[in-house]
């Protein structure tokens, strides 16, 4: 074969080795940009399930404060009127009998309505949420823990370290949410008789332990509980925290009490 | 020049794998790096032996290439959910090769094209191999993160390898017989193939060994 046979026969190898390889760079190309493209899609898809989660989260924490005020309005307004009108009419019998058994009755039922009526007034604050927006996180939990002392039933405690700032109403009412159900959940399943709060303000970030010396619980047994369980409270106070850019860990077993503890960074994005 | 080169990076390659061996998850990756040692060492020891006809050098890559070839499927069959790599077919083909490499060894080692045979042979199973990885990765719903797959590194080092080399290593004998200057100067992109082939290689025993290290 003559120069020009063996220059074509060159050609035609280099060529087709240069094809091929084009080839092998698309086919890899295109391996990468499919397995990219299938990622962004993955991560739009878990951002709209977030996004989505967030808003249901959202409404129930909005919906929850509403009828929790609405309850609240209606004691205050409703039921302490009635008894406020109660009241009146026993004093009028208080006044009408001078002496006697009547008297002192009238006396001892005028007292427990006096009473109902502090406890619904404190009650109806404590469902307030506008009662955190004016006081603040601090005066809310303590307002709690004295409805729980006044019980005689639990020893309280509540110690603030460092110097007190708003979270800002959002955040704090949902915080206050969860303390109330933590409380309620100690006050429920705990047999504890001793409940303190710690809050330690710091520069960057908020602490708020509540501890209690009841029974404790296994904790991952009750999160793995059906739904409509104790585990799904446990899931959706974590959930409600992290909402707000936090977290809330639970530090319990059986027979060494509770703790449950909120980190609240001061600057992390939230969607409320 | 390019020969020592790709001599420099074969043996880099080999010591970064012999290094990471033991990190290496990955069974058959683990003993390409053994298979790529022996196969550096015979390079090597074919350098001091004298062998005026090739033949001991078409005969070890007659033996040599099948077991390679063998390693491959293995690599893949295990880590692919590809059915069709799967099936029978390929270990079908580790043995078919094998016996085209005795053949090869045992009635045609005086021609020249003895070991570029089971080379180009091996080349086009490879690259089914290779292909139906790619093609699982399309397929499959399972999200990988390419770059940190030591799979994907020998995939595509064997791919650019391969196709590259079908025509330059297939045409060579061919052009060689007729015009010796052109067909080494094709045959220069084995060289450069060899060299991006090793550097690959070595992404992948460094990945493999961190993937582990990080579990």
């Amino acid at each position: 074969m003559n120069d020009s046979g063996s220059s074509y026969l060159y050609l035609l190898g280099l060529i087709s080795t240069i094809v091929f390889l084009l080839l092998a760079v698309f086919i890899v190309s295109f391996a990468l940009l499919f397995q990219r493209r299938k990622l962004q899609s993955l991560q739009e898809k878990n951002d709209l399930k977030a996004a989505y989660e967030q808003a249901i989260l959202k409404s129930q924490v909005e919906v929850q404060n509403q009828t929790l005020q609405r309850i609240g309005r209606e004691l205050h307004d409703n039921i302490g009127q009635i008894l406020s009108v109660i009241k009146l009419h026993i004093s009028i019998i208080e006044e009408s009998t001078q002496s006697g058994e009547l008297h002192e009755q009238a006396s001892a039922v005028s007292n427990l309505i006096d009473q109902s009526v502090a406890d619904i007034r404190a009650l109806s604050k404590s469902l307030d949420g506008n009662f955190v927006q004016d006081f603040g996180l601090v005066q809310s939990i303590t307002h709690e823990l004295d409805r729980l002392q006044k019980t005689r039933r639990y020893e309280t405690s509540l110690q603030v370290e460092g110097e007190a700032y708003s979270l800002g109403f959002q955040k704090e009412i949902v915080v206050f949410r969860v303390v109330q159900e933590v409380l309620n959940n100690a006050i429920k399943h705990s047999g504890a008789n001793r409940i303190s709060i710690i809050l330690c303000y710091q520069t960057d970030q908020l602490q708020l332990s509540v501890q209690d010396n009841g029974k404790g619980f296994d904790f991952d047994e009750a999160l793995h509980r059906e739904l409509n369980g104790s585990g799904a409270g446990l899931r959706n106070m974590q959930d409600r925290i992290q909402l707000i850019g936090g977290v809330c860990t639970f530090r319990t077993a059986p027979g060494q009490g509770t703790s449950v503890d909120l980190q609240l960074p001061l600057h992390e994005q939230d969607s409320l | 020049m390019l020969s020592d080169l790709t001599t420099l990076v074969m043996v880099i390659t080999v010591t970064i794998g012999l290094l990471y061996h033991s990190s290496i998850k990955i069974k058959f990756l683990r003993w390409l790096t053994i298979y790529l040692a022996v196969s550096c060492l015979s390079e090597f020891a074919l350098e001091y032996i004298p062998d005026p006809d090739a033949k001991l050098t078409k005969a070890l890559y007659c033996l040599m290439i099948p077991l390679e070839y063998a390693i491959y499927v293995k690599l893949y069959r295990e880590a692919g959910t590809n059915l069709f790599i799967k099936k029978k077919f390929f270990t079908f083909s580790i043995v078919v090769l094998a016996l085209f490499g005795v053949y090869q060894l045992v009635f045609n080692l005086n021609q020249r094209t003895a070991a570029t045979d089971v080379f180009t042979a091996m080349g086009v199973l490879t690259l089914g191999v290779v292909l139906l990885y790619f093609w699982d990765i399309l397929r499959s719903d399972q999200i990988i993160i390419l770059g940190k797959d030591p799979l994907f590194w020998i995939a595509t080092a064997l791919l650019f390898f391969y196709t590259g080399n079908l025509f330059a290593t297939g045409f060579y004998h061919i052009l060689y017989s007729r015009s010796p200057d052109l067909a080494k100067k094709l045959y220069y992109l084995n060289y450069i193939l060899n060299i991006l082939r090793y550097i690959m290689y070595s992404i992948a025993f460094a990945i493999a060994a961190r993937n582990q290290d990080e579990r």
